[in-house]
């Protein structure tokens, strides 16, 4: 059992450490009657309420406004009421002009984000930031030069896949005693349990079973997890990954490399099955072009980048002192980003690949697309709770990519399907109101959006596909408009979820490769 | 035991079969009430020998085919998200609603010929059966879809526009197309990967209000406007200078049943030697007793100049509030545009139907007119395409088009409005 609590606790007002401890009791029964504690003594389900209360409401209590628990905190509603007020009015009083500058400043913003896309891609494909070692140089480190490593492996209603672990974990090149691995299962999740029991998993890695509450999250379990980690180092893997076999040693080796500013290493995600249909090869040209080329142009400009879902290698130290991650945000790996580099601390790109699994199915695809676009909501919401410290701590370049990539990317992809709409209407019939939409200084803007910049992201996606070696899915780039469509169901999905359940955890359905 | 099991069983079967049934028949409510007026102008005119007949069989062809679809289905997945469901509903279910109940009474005749309303069906279908069965279940469906979408407005626009051959051509093609995707659904292997079932709710009252949405239009915008009565159009009264140069029945297909069709053509005043353009203009009186037959004859066909309609078409309103349509026209290759004025009357037990055709072309008469009446409407219509590709000018610069020789058109058509009513 665990002795750590993350350092946001200790910072608790006295409310709200009376709030924890109330917690505390509440959870107690609950760990009591969770699978795993059947016989376990009283100080050591005190000890796991504990952990699993710190874990949960950790940082809501210890930092509410590092905290996604609450969507906006009052100041962010009273400006976005006021805003709201005002563009009514505005409606009512002049709504033509109102309509006119609301257009102007979307399509600003969609200058802005293409521009902001060009220049990362064009530095992403300049300068080589991304780190590389050699397996020379991964296989030369000693074992007693290897920190030990913990590894996370969170899974919930994943029968299909957790089977698979054993098998994918048991290629990694890292001397046994060093390797720290926890599954972390949801203690009511009898299927994947039986599933992980009957692989014989319960041998190779550490089973820990996290006591049931709210909310279902995947920063929960590895809080919980985190709490006992042993290792110097932590990293993340879903249970269908199949990580490169020197990827921690290839991390160790990096962080040597690296100052002591430089708290995380995130590694390439690629997909193995790129082929299966239209949508993985979209997917996986996507994920090439955003973990090969854009990531490390966001490094180059010294920006924060929201990293990957799985294999980010972090100091423990440093994220136990973060916080861990914030269970109520649905993508808490963007966010531990952006709050590191907020910390002071830096993340790099190393050339490593973890092989996933490519969504392939459409609904479920739109499932976890809205999961992700909501986390980056989320994430934008939290971090611009205090806009003049984030600028100072982001820099100019850094808050303009922030607003960019984490807020705009959802916000665009939904607001996608009206101006599609409009630039149909007006293909159709010219209609009038169309055009009272777009007076001179926005037509030519929204007209360079349109062409220009739906040309420069379909070019860039070919050229990133070429310079990846993926040259069979440059007919499905050519096709990338399609999948702005589904992106923009994706962006409408999580606005409405992000008002109506804003810490719901979609759930994607892995092993659909397997048919 | 087993006694008490195989009754529950059936029972249960019964059940859902019920509820597939409740559904398909309110998909089918839902789709003849928010498209009673195409389908039943399809369905009247099935028995005539005209254009309207051959755009049902892609239809036919689609519910065909989808029943091949249901019954050689596999497995699938049981991922589901109501969100997409009603994503898909919202939009293709709003876009079905607008084409089948706004675009005729917007677009009028236009609308019809180009018969969008074959268009709109299918999309209407694609969002109720999304908002029924849930969208993996219409995605299940979306060859048969695409199928109507596809080919039944082609189809419509082929049989009106193009030779025989080309409509043979088509419809084998349509055949083609929907036997390999027949083909290729029944060698489909199954997709055994389930993941447990999340059911999905039913979103009735949505349908509901959608229907009712189709209604309300409907009964506020005439899908097609009544055509106002009048006597019989003649054409004598023009302005000023304007003579009547010649007039002539135009002879049609026997497709085409009993329209009658006269074509006369008169000249504006001679210009100033410096325009050198004489202004010309075509008067087309079409005349049945279908009011339905009538507008369901393209406009595209009568004028098939190798020219497109542009952008720049809309309602009117002529004297005695009689609904028309400007078209405005244009040839890309030779960059050249005319303006039509299109409206329909009643007279007596027939409905007439009017196209004023404006342009400043030169030797408009010479080339329109070159053969006898009897000769139809193919070598008139070979006239005007020879005419129109033949001398380019510099009206047309890409940018979108105003209906040129718009007053002169509307002013012929209110005389005719006006010399038919007294």
């Amino acid at each position: 059992m665990s002795t750590a609590s993350f350092a946001l606790r200790r910072r608790m007002s006295a409310e709200a450490a009376e709030e924890y401890r109330g917690h505390v009791d509440e959870a107690l029964p609950v760990v009591r009657a969770s699978r795993g504690f059947e016989h376990a003594g009283d100080a050591d389900i005190l000890e796991a309420a504990d952990d699993l209360i710190d874990a949960v409401h950790g940082m809501r209590l210890g930092d509410p406004d590092r905290s996604a628990a609450r969507v906006l905190i009052p100041r962010q509603k009273h400006v976005l009421v006021g805003l709201l007020a005002v563009v009514a009015v505005g409606l009512v009083l002049a709504p033509g002009l109102v309509l006119q500058i609301l257009t102007g400043l979307v399509t600003l913003t969609y200058l802005l984000a293409m521009a902001f896309r060009v220049w990362i891609f064009r530095r992403g494909i300049g300068q080589s930031a991304m780190m590389r070692v050699s397996d020379e140089e991964a296989r030369a480190l000693g074992d007693d030069e290897l920190p030990v490593y913990t590894v996370l492996v969170p899974a919930y209603g994943e029968p299909e896949v957790v089977g698979e672990l054993v098998e994918n974990l048991a290629a990694i090149e890292y001397p046994a005693g060093k390797l720290d691995i926890k599954l972390l299962l949801e203690s009511d999740d009898d299927p994947t349990i039986e599933a992980a029991l009957a692989s014989g998993a319960d041998d190779a890695v550490q089973v820990i079973l996290v006591p049931p509450m709210e909310p279902r999250t995947k920063p929960k379990a590895c809080n919980y997890g985190l709490l006992r980690a042993r290792g110097e180092i932590t990293t993340i893997y879903d249970a269908e990954d199949v990580p490169d076999p020197l990827q921690l040693r290839r991390v160790v080796v990096a962080f040597s490399r690296l100052d002591e500013r430089y708290a995380c290493i995130q590694a390439r995600l690629v997909y193995h099955n790129a082929g299966q249909n239209m949508i993985t090869r979209w997917f996986t040209s996507e994920y090439g072009m955003w973990f090969s080329i854009l990531l490390p142009g966001l490094v180059t400009l010294d920006a924060p980048i929201p990293l990957g879902g799985t294999s980010n290698h972090i100091r423990t130290r440093e994220l136990v002192r973060s916080g861990g991650w914030d269970p109520y945000n649905v993508t808490e790996d963007a966010d531990l980003g952006i709050r590191l580099y907020r910390e002071g601390y830096r993340s790099a790109v190393l050339d490593s690949a973890t092989l996933e699994e490519a969504n392939s199915d459409m609904i479920n695809w739109v499932k976890q697309r809205s999961r992700w676009l909501k986390g980056y909501l989320q994430t934008w919401l939290v971090h611009l709770r205090h806009p003049v410290a984030l600028w100072r701590e982001l820099g100019t370049a850094g808050f303009i990519g922030f607003n960019l990539t984490v807020g705009g990317t959802p916000l665009l992809a939904a607001a996608n399907p009206i101006f599609w709409a409009l630039a149909l209407l007006w293909l159709a019939g010219h209609p009038a109101f169309v055009e009272n939409l777009f007076p001179v200084w926005t037509y030519f803007g929204a007209t360079a959006s349109l062409l220009i910049g739906n040309f420069c992201t379909v070019y860039m996606n070919v050229v990133g596909a070429r310079l990846l070696g993926l040259n069979r899915l440059l007919v499905s780039c050519l096709l990338t408009p399609v999948y702005w469509v589904m992106m923009s169901m994706a962006a409408v999905k999580a606005l409405i979820q992000l008002v109506t359940n804003p810490s719901y955890w979609e759930k994607t359905a892995h092993g659909l490769d397997k048919g | 035991m087993s006694g008490l099991a195989l009754p529950l069983r059936r029972a249960g079967e019964l059940t859902e079969r019920g509820r597939t049934a409740i559904r398909l028949t309110a998909l089918a409510v839902a789709v003849i009430a928010v498209h009673a007026p195409p389908l039943l102008i399809t369905l009247r005119e099935l028995h005539r020998p005209l254009v309207v007949a051959p755009v049902l069989v892609p239809l036919l062809l689609a519910v065909a085919y989808a029943v091949v679809v249901h019954v050689t289905r596999g497995h699938e997945l049981a991922i589901h998200d109501r969100h997409v469901d009603l994503m898909v509903a919202v939009t293709c279910g709003g876009l079905g609603v607008v084409t089948a109940n706004i675009l005729h009474s917007r677009l009028g005749t236009l609308d019809w010929s180009l018969r969008l309303d074959l268009l709109g069906l299918p999309v209407f279908v694609l969002g109720a059966a999304s908002l029924l069965f849930g969208a993996r279940a219409t995605w299940r469906f979306r060859w048969p879809i695409v199928t109507a979408a596809a080919t039944g407005p082609l189809l419509g626009l082929l049989v009106v526009l193009g030779p025989r051959g080309v409509t043979a051509g088509c419809a084998a093609l349509t055949l083609a197309v929907a036997g390999a995707s027949v083909r290729r659904v029944l060698r489909r292997r199954p997709n055994r990967t389930t993941f447990g079932v999340q059911r999905i709710g039913r979103s009735w009252g949505l349908l509901a209000a959608l229907v009712a949405l189709g209604l309300a239009l409907a009964v506020s915008r005439d899908a097609l406007p009544e055509a106002p009565d009048s006597g019989v159009v003649r054409v004598t009264d023009l302005p000023a200078g304007w003579t009547v140069r010649a007039s002539a029945p135009v002879a049609l297909p026997t497709s085409a049943g009993d329209i009658a069709w006269r074509r006369t053509l008169v000249a504006g005043p001679l210009p100033p030697p410096a325009a050198n353009r004489p202004r010309q203009a075509v008067i087309d009186v079409l005349s049945d007793p279908s009011r339905l037959r009538l507008a369901g004859l393209s406009l595209a066909a009568v004028y098939a100049f190798d020219g497109d309609p542009a952008p720049g078409a809309r309602a009117i309103t002529l004297d005695g509030g009689v609904p028309a349509q400007v078209g405005v026209w244009q040839n890309e290759k030779s960059r050249l545009t005319w303006t039509t004025v299109d409206f329909m009357l009643h007279a007596g037990d027939r409905y007439e139907r009017v196209v004023v055709i404006v342009t400043d072309e030169r030797k408009l008469s010479a080339r329109i007119f070159p053969a006898p009446a009897d000769e139809g409407a193919g070598a008139l219509l070979d006239g005007l395409v020879a005419l129109v590709r033949g001398t380019p000018n510099e009206l047309v610069a890409g940018r979108r088009l105003e209906p040129k020789n718009l007053d002169q058109a509307v002013d012929l058509a209110n005389r005719t409005v006006r010399e038919a009513r007294s």
